[in-house]
């Protein structure tokens, strides 16, 4: 699969080299800090470590079926061949291929089989949401898709027999994988319904769930997870199904088009899916440019009407569209001629003026055949790879490391004081040395702190339950408030269907109202945390004598984890349902005045499920948040207040082997100090400048 | 090689028979006068072309296919939605394109088709011949430029709601997706089961590679659909045949171009098939044996009477068609073969895809309105027909008359003819629908328009019913057809008032035939 030539000759742009830098240097950072001596930073030191290191880019590839995103794959990836393609694809498999997995896995791969939950989820849409919708979905859809459940069901009954049944909700493992290996499981075979279908090949592909695929991280910079979906806008409905609800997992995606026809409704519906999702950080990859006509020729026109149509789409947000071909990629990686018409290739490499720099790509000659080069660079995926990088800078991975990276240097500002605490601590010659406070004293405001940081977890929790309360009540409002507008246009649009025998109510306008709702409520949410937080923060402060406060200044109620937090908005995404069709209506027996009312009626019983949810799964993300930050606070003042109590009772707290030691002991905190230092000089320089860094300055 | 329709046979029987009862002993034969109408009549039925809709999502190949039809690259094609507006193809002797508007404009005619050229004058649609023998059969329906998805079904639907038959284009590469199938059940069910599906792109590798699989797929996911599922390499297949003359048989047969023509022309025939039994009937029972009459060395001439036993028009309560085309008297009105056929297996009501260019009858529509506005002589309840106070203005403020070349007898009037009169009260009870609702829904009204078109078409196209010099409405009607169902594809403001002026114009037309009528 993997072939000497490449890394020579084709170069691809690192994926997230630079975030992989950041990563590797916090790493190292939180390495060191782990390494300094003593006692609860380890701790907090590891709990940031463990963030970090599950940090990974999940870029989903979504598009038509057959638009060719398990080849894109293949090419992205250099392993051309590896996931099986089709000309009938049936599989219904998420295949998730891991580059540097958290568990360090870098090999092998797990299939997952359905369990019986998953199956009727499947089947039913979701449960309750599907239940809600009923009507909303075509009626074709919603038998066609249970009962393709079903026969899937019953063809693997009757391939796996006796075995079926232990299967069930268990996976298979393995050490290798090859693409033979994934043909059992993910995909590409004969339909079971044909004649002869090959007995092994597919065996498990109706029962597999998900794929996991593991590799070592390079050639990508970052931890990455490529997520190959099974395709919309398929006969076979669980397709579309399973892709929609694989959507929500990921951070970015390579929407595949097909050349041969871009952006029709399916693809619009699909982008129109992501902007409901906020996932509107996408790249849209324009595959089988080698299939259409002329390729060169319409090149330039279908880049600018692609870019001009998405624009329009996406409000005014420009996206990178990226023109190739994932055979002509594969073509170049392995020199199979299968899938290749030269002539096209070659008038396009003319055209597009790609012979020089192929030329450049390969000087050594280690290609015989310079086409491959080329088509190298002609396939798109150089392009395509460099938007990803792009992307990714701004990425939920960015975010996890800038939220880190706050972290850790409020351990290490701690673990300065900490040090200096402790020199003090073990040079009793030195000048400042006298008892600041009795061991009763830090006693008492170890408790002091400890009873204020109660009220203010409580405080903060009132605050965001009001505050999602209200939010919940103006996304009604907005709900009613669309609702009324809407029956004029839900009339035209029922008159419209006895010409097209179709409704679409278009609920777009609602859900970018509620988003702002949503936005706004937030943001104001957010102010008032961190402002309530200060506060506090300096209530405890002020509560303490001065020169404790002095002592343990680096003790500060971390606010990045608010400040980098987005609202989940997911939920949102499900009202595409409403657009597929209100068919339904046409066939519904009274006049035009119930039928609006019924429509009304269906978007607000959507809307409120979705907006209940959204406003449930924020308000307690955003509580895990405060109660975490406000323990971090809390148990960093108790630590280093305990620190100051070493201070205070001098000879109680070393042990007398201590004291003996002290001077070795004293050389340790030195070191600490040094590297501690060393530390916040490196960090606040990597750092943008927050207003929490100038407030502490 | 030619390609061959299944009617073929019928239609050289009736021109041959027309052809020899022109003259000579044939021509004198007792009522062959009434038997040459009979032939006429259903010869312009056999032989009037198949309404046919090319069909599929944007970019599946339909200009291609269409291009394939009709023998030459005639319409641009490209991977991205064109901007053309709908065309019909027609058969003629060469190649040239009008550029049509729906309503206020002349239409302007171009040798060869230029689109770059067409498209400067932006034509509401275009309407293209070309000397394919094909396009004798049918007549094709294309729309390239439905660049908008969501404009894109609405168009399909609206065409297939008129369409005698359609060909479904879908690329073999991702062949009936969810969203085709999804289109296609909200075609009018009337077309869709006269339908074929194209698959296109068959050329391309990534197919060849799993060609057989695709098609096995395709059966049975949509071979209940479908008349044929059929491959189609169209570019291949333009080059093998060019204007429908097959040069390269090997290349003709393997591109698919030979199945597919093929298949298009005997679901063509078929959807005239009832047509063509009343011809044979007519050839057997009648036309043989009159022939065989006149022809010396044959033995017994048929019984007199039964020979020249005219054709009877079809008797139908709308179409009282004898004020019209009078029966002489001296003929029993005894029930033809032929019109028990047509009684019993009676075609869909069609307007055979008129052989006249859509073009003359938006130009005649405003000569006339022109003419009849000044006319005296209209019959008394027209005026209150007269559309919305627009649709007059329009009428008044449209350019100085021209003559029409069609020479119009007018004699002594004479009561209303029933039929126009039937034609009459319908147009008024449509036009009073738009003055009753201040919002009309326009689909509806549409689709009226077209059904009464039809229902005309219907009933004056039966045998006998117009002579030689009054043939002339049944093409009227034809284009008024065509117009109108071209004009619901497009959605504007004055597609009401163009539709209204139409079926003005047609009661014009009848009343002038009406009136011709001794």
């Amino acid at each position: 699969m993997m072939s000497e030539e490449w890394d020579s000759v084709f170069e691809m742009p690192p994926l997230g080299v630079d975030l992989g830098h950041s990563r590797k240097q916090l790493l190292a950072d939180l390495d060191l800090v782990a390494a300094l001596s003593g006692g609860t930073l380890t701790k907090r030191a590891a709990a940031i470590r463990a963030r970090v290191r599950n940090s990974s880019i999940r870029v989903g590839v979504i598009g038509q079926v057959k638009a060719g995103k398990s080849s894109t794959i293949n090419a992205l990836t250099r392993r051309a061949g590896l996931l099986p393609s089709d000309v009938n694809p049936w599989t219904t498999v998420v295949t998730r291929l891991h580059f540097g997995h958290p568990t360090g896995k870098s090999s092998g791969a797990v299939f997952r089989f359905f369990n019986d939950a998953e199956w009727d989820r499947l089947a039913n849409r979701g449960g309750r949401l599907g239940e809600l919708t009923e009507g909303l979905l075509e009626d074709y859809k919603r038998e066609k898709l249970s009962e393709q459940v079903s026969a899937m069901r019953a063809r693997a009954e009757q391939r796996l027999g006796a075995k079926f049944a232990t299967l069930l909700g268990k996976a298979h493992r393995f050490d290798t994988v090859t693409t033979d290996l994934l043909t059992h499981y993910v995909a590409a075979g004969d339909d079971p319904d044909q004649d002869e279908p090959n007995p092994t090949v597919g065996r498990y592909a109706d029962i597999t769930h998900s794929a996991e695929i593991f590799f070592p991280q390079t050639p990508f910079g970052y931890p990455l997870t490529l997520i190959d979906t099974p395709g919309v806008n398929d006969p076979l409905l669980i397709r579309e199904e399973i892709t929609q609800q694989s959507i929500e997992n990921c951070d970015h995606f390579v929407v595949v088009l097909s050349a041969h026809q871009t952006l029709n409704r399916s693809d619009m519906r699909l982008i129109r899916l992501l902007k409901a999702l906020n996932r509107d950080r996408f790249v849209v990859f324009v595959n089988r440019l080698d299939e259409i006509r002329d390729p060169a020729g319409e090149f330039d026109k279908l880049q600018d009407r692609l870019v001009d149509h998405l624009r329009r789409e996406l409000d005014g947000k420009d996206i990178s569209v990226v023109l190739g071909s994932a055979a002509w990629a594969n073509f170049a990686l392995t020199g199979n001629e299968d899938l290749l018409n030269r002539d096209s290739l070659a008038r396009f490499v003319d055209a597009r003026g790609l012979a020089e720099p192929a030329k450049a790509l390969d000087p050594a000659g280690h290609l015989t055949d310079p086409a491959r080069a080329q088509a190298y660079l002609a396939s798109g995926m150089q392009q395509l790879m460099q938007v990803i990088s792009e992307m990714v800078m701004t990425g939920t991975a960015a975010r996890t490391l800038e939220e880190a990276s706050a972290d850790l240097f409020s351990v290490v500002r701690q673990a300065v004081e900490r040090a200096q605490i402790r020199l003090t601590l073990s040079d009793e010659s030195a000048d400042d040395f006298k008892p600041i406070a009795t061991m009763a004293q830090i006693s008492d405001m170890i408790d002091m702190v400890d009873s204020r940081s109660r009220d203010c977890r409580q405080s903060l929790t009132d605050a965001t339950t009001s505050a999602f309360a209200a939010m919940l009540g103006e996304m009604a409002d907005t709900v009613e408030r669309f609702n009324r507008t809407q029956v004029d246009d839900i009339r035209d649009a029922l008159k419209r269907s006895r010409r097209s025998g179709e409704v679409t109510c278009d609920v777009d306008p609602l859900r970018r109202a509620l988003e702002v709702v949503i936005a706004n409520g937030f943001e104001r949410l957010r102010t008032k945390l961190i402002r309530d937080a200060r506060m506090f923060e300096s209530a405890v402060r002020s509560q303490l004598p001065e020169a404790v406060a002095q002592r343990i200044k680096s003790v500060r109620f971390g606010t990045t984890a608010l400040s980098v937090r987005q609202p989940q908005m997911d939920a949102l995404s499900r009202t595409i349902s409403v657009e597929l069709s209100l068919s339904w209506l046409s066939h519904m027996f009274g006049g035009t005045v119930q039928k609006v009312e019924k429509v009304q009626e269906s978007i607000w019983n959507q809307f409120k499920v979705i907006c209940t949810e959204i406003k449930a799964v924020n308000q307690a993300a955003v509580m895990t948040v405060t109660d975490r930050l406000t323990e971090e606070f809390r148990s960093d003042a108790e630590a280093q207040l305990k620190e100051l109590a070493a201070l205070t009772a001098t000879g109680d707290f070393y042990s007398p082997e201590e004291v003996q030691n002290r001077k070795a002991l004293r050389e340790q905190v030195q070191r600490d100090l040094v590297t501690a230092e060393r530390l916040v000089v490196s960090l606040s320089k990597a750092r943008p400048q927050t207003s929490e860094d100038e407030e502490a300055a | 090689m030619t390609i061959s329709f299944e009617a073929d046979a019928e239609i050289t029987a009736l021109e041959g028979f027309l052809q020899k009862s022109s003259q000579g002993a044939l021509s004198n034969l007792d009522g062959i006068e009434d038997l040459r109408n009979s032939a006429e009549s259903l010869l312009k039925r056999v032989s009037s072309p198949v309404r046919t809709m090319i069909a599929g999502e944007f970019s599946a190949g339909k200009s291609t296919l269409t291009n394939l039809l009709v023998g030459e690259r005639l319409i641009p094609t490209s991977v991205l939605a064109s901007s053309l507006p709908p065309i019909v193809f027609r058969h003629g002797a060469k190649v040239t394109a009008s550029a049509c508007w729906w309503a206020g404009k002349e239409p302007q005619a171009f040798e060869g088709a230029d689109f770059d050229t067409l498209m400067t004058v932006d034509p509401d649609y275009i309407v293209l011949t070309a000397p394919n023998p094909i396009l004798k059969r049918v007549s094709i329906f294309d729309t390239p430029g439905t660049s908008d998805p969501d404009r894109e079904s609405e168009v399909l639907i609206e065409l297939s709601s008129r369409a005698e038959m359609i060909i479904w284009c879908t690329n073999a590469v991702q062949a009936w997706r969810e969203s085709e199938r999804h289109m296609w059940t909200q075609l009018s069910p009337a077309v869709t089961k006269n339908s074929l599906m194209a698959v296109t792109h068959v050329d391309l590798p990534s197919v060849r590679q799993g060609y057989g699989r695709i098609m096995a797929r395709l059966v049975k996911e949509a071979g209940s659909l479908f008349h044929a599922i059929l491959p189609i390499d169209s570019l291949t297949a333009i080059d093998s045949a060019p204007r429908g003359v097959v040069k390269d048989a090997e290349r003709w047969t393997h591109s698919g171009g030979a199945g597919l023509v093929k298949g298009v022309m005997d679901l063509a025939a078929s959807l005239r098939k009832a047509d063509v039994m009343a011809t044979r009937d007519l050839i057997a029972s009648r036309l043989a044996p009159a022939m065989e009459q006149t022809t010396p060395s044959e033995k017994t001439a048929a019984p007199k009477a039964a020979a020249a036993r005219p054709a009877e028009p079809v008797a139908k309560a709308e179409a009282p068609a004898a004020v019209i085309a009078p029966v002489p008297p001296a003929t029993p009105p005894a029930k033809p073969k032929l019109s028990a056929a047509s009684a019993t297996e009676k075609p869909a009501p069609r307007a055979a895809g008129g052989r006249m260019n859509p073009l003359a009858g938006l130009a005649k529509l405003k000569e006339k309105t022109q003419r009849s506005a000044e006319d005296a002589d209209l019959p008394d309840d027209l005026p209150d027909a007269a559309p919305t106070p627009e649709a007059k203005a329009a009428v008044e403020e449209s350019p100085a008359p021209q003559v029409p070349a069609r020479p119009v007898n007018r004699p002594a009037r004479t009561e209303p003819h029933p039929l126009l009169l039937d034609w009459q009260g319908k147009v008024a009870a449509l036009i009073a629908l738009i003055k009753a609702h201040p919002d009309p829904e326009e689909s509806g009204f549409m689709q009226a328009a077209s059904d009464t078109i039809m229902e005309l078409l219907d009933a004056v196209s039966a045998p006998g019913v117009l002579q030689p010099d009054t043939n002339w409405l049944l093409g009227q009607f034809q284009e008024a057809l065509d117009t109108v169902i071209m004009m619901q594809v497009e959605s504007g403001d004055d597609v009401l008032e163009d539709a209204a002026m139409l079926l003005l114009q047609l009661s014009r037309d009848l009343a002038c035939v009406a009136d011709s009528t001794p």
